[in-house]
């Protein structure tokens, strides 16, 4: 074990211990920094992997953490060929040699130096300026890269304090020791504040922030692109909560703490704004004030307020909102609640077709039920209806049943009356009619035989004198008498009118005829 | 992937339309009725095929994030 090591960690322990007023083991314990210094992890990951470090520990003290660990193993390297150079060869070296010494030794891992600016001014591409001790007034001359400046989003004012990261090196060509500053940041929560508000104010008033610009998140997102660091407990939560929709997740691993990180956040959204993505995550665990800084970077705000797609920020907040999380589309507080509102349009769609499902069927069977029973009601009132019929019907017929033995009962009753009644009077009727017709027979004879008898006696006398008359007239007796009849053609001739000259007579005489011709006919003179 | 997305929208939304027509209607006519829950049933479930079909997709896309 290096004790030195283990002696940084403790100093800088104690440190952070003063700072937030609570004792030294309370932030990391004596057994987890001896096994930090044993196992001397080399980055983030590795430091996880150390038994007894909480997440909260490699989220808030891990950057620096690392930083002493490896300051002093980079240290103790680079001492090696100092010693054999000097030992092997006395001869001088060149200025050039010497500076690259120099900057050799000087080289290592961002240093963290706090100072005010005592003055600044831009020249080309970079900008010049010195920070001050205010207690003895020593001076470090710094130079900051014009990209880096304007990424920081701290504009430089004489007087401002600030924390410059990064490294001294010697200009070869001016021989003069430049602190390279990669990054800055603002110190006390007074000036953070301050240049919080100012920025907010700002963008808000370019309406970045407005609540009309925000895109509501698109239904049934797949695609997403996920910026967090790979090593934070955020990622397992958000993976625990994302439901099975199939999703498809690109991941960008990016610190979200510390000053390194706004750079590498920038990065990873620029990298995202040409992927083809549904929606853009971006989610930490919560922390500080102080470790919100790299979200309240002008330029990382913008390029989220003109992101092509909608923005989660799913990156917590305390007492103030990152001004990320309030350019976003939606801002959440947490991992969970990222991934619950990426669920919500896939788990809205589940209960969609749930409802719809019981809407569509209880409808429609409470339609066939209604149905089922009209035709059930209908049912029965036909049966009911033929029933009052069958029993009107019975009625009816038992009546008539009852109707007709009463006129047969009747029936037998006038006939046994009229029997009884009538009997005796068609007898005697019958006898009457038989003595009348006896009676009326006899008479009759008697009558009609005395009044023929009587017509035949008054009858003798005349017959015998229309004999006498009849014989009397019998032609045949003229005949005798000397009269003789002639006919021609058969018809007896009356008057000269009935023949002509030349006509053939028939004379009948008493006992025969002869015929003679017509010669001469003459008429009486009258 | 983007076809299933588009056909869940579109899905959800006939089904939708479907369930307004039987809401809307004051006595269901048995008949229409019949056939409109018949193309409901089937947008049913090609819903939930499309929702369960995506929930198998998810592993495959883990892996694929984990290689990179």
């Amino acid at each position: 074990m290096d004790s030195s090591v283990l002696q940084n960690l403790k100093d800088w322990r104690q440190l952070v211990a003063d700072a937030e007023g609570c004792s030294a083991v309370g932030i990391i314990s004596d057994i987890v920094l001896e096994e930090i210094t044993v196992s001397k992890p080399k980055d983030i990951g590795s430091l996880f992997k150390i038994k007894g470090i909480s997440n909260e520990q490699c989220f808030l003290f891990g950057d620096a953490i690392l930083l002493i660990i490896n300051s002093v193993s980079d240290k103790s390297d680079y001492k090696v060929p100092n010693d054999a150079d000097s030992k092997e060869n006395d001869a001088p070296l060149s200025v050039s040699r010497y500076l690259d010494y120099l900057n050799n030794q000087l080289d290592g891992p961002p240093v963290r130096v706090q100072g005010e600016i005592s003055s600044f001014n831009q020249s080309g591409k970079g900008i010049f300026f010195s920070l001050k001790d205010a207690r003895d007034d020593s001076v470090l001359n710094c130079i900051i890269w014009k990209n880096v400046y304007e990424l920081s989003g701290i504009e430089f004012k004489i007087g401002m304090e600030i924390i410059a990261s990064g490294s001294s090196e010697i200009y070869k060509t001016r021989g003069n020791l430049s602190f390279v500053t990669r990054s800055v940041e603002m110190v006390g929560e007074g000036a953070l504040k301050i240049a919080y508000d100012k920025l907010k104010a700002k963008l808000q008033k370019e309406g970045i922030f407005d609540e009309a610009k925000k895109r509501p998140l698109p239904l049934y997102p797949v695609k997403i692109g996920l910026i967090t660091s790979k090593g934070g407990a955020v990622i397992s939560d958000f993976m625990a909560n994302i439901g099975r929709f199939g999703y498809r997740i690109s991941f960008i691993d990016s610190r979200v703490e510390g000053q390194l990180a706004t750079e590498e956040l920038l990065n990873s959204i620029r990298t995202f704004r040409k992927k083809d993505i549904d929606v853009l995550v971006i989610i930490r665990g919560g922390c500080s004030m102080e470790s919100f800084l790299p979200f309240n970077n002008e330029m990382l705000v913008r390029e989220i307020a003109n992101f092509p797609v909608p923005v989660v920020a799913g990156i917590g907040h305390e007492k103030d909102v990152s001004l990320l999380a309030m350019a976003s589309d939606l801002m959440v507080s947490t991992p969970t609640a990222v991934a619950n509102a990426l669920n919500e349009s896939w788990e809205q769609a589940e209960s969609k077709v749930k409802i719809s499902e019981q809407k569509l069927f209880g409808i429609f069977n409470e339609t066939l039920h209604n149905q089922t029973a009209n035709i059930r009601d209908s049912l029965d009132t036909i049966k009911n209806a033929f029933q009052k019929i069958f029993s009107d019907f019975s009625k009816a017929e038992e009546s008539l049943k009852i109707g007709f033995k009463s006129i047969k009962d009747q029936m037998v009753d006038i006939k046994r009356r009229l029997v009884g009644v009538f009997g005796p009077v068609f007898r005697k009727f019958d006898h009457s009619i038989m003595r009348t017709r006896t009676d009326l027979t006899n008479t009759l004879q008697k009558k009609i035989f005395v009044a023929f008898n009587t017509v035949k006696n008054g009858n003798d006398s005349l017959l015998v004198s229309y004999e006498k008359t009849l014989t009397m007239n019998d032609p045949k007796r003229q005949l005798k008498l000397g009269y003789s009849i002639a006919r021609v053609n058969g018809s007896i001739l009356k008057s000269t009118g009935q023949i002509k000259k030349g006509n053939t007579v028939t004379v009948g005489l008493h006992q025969g005829i002869f015929e003679s011709e017509v010669t001469i006919i003459k008429e009486d003179n009258q | 992937m983007a076809d299933k997305k588009v056909n869940l929208k579109e899905s959800l939304t006939k089904l939708n339309t479907i369930v307004e027509w039987f809401e809307e209607q004051e006595e269901v006519d048995v008949e229409a009725g019949l056939v409109k829950v018949k193309e409901g049933a089937e947008l049913i479930k090609v819903c939930r095929k499309r929702l369960s079909e995506v929930e198998n997709e998810f592993k495959e896309i883990q892996r694929e994030m984990d290689k990179e």
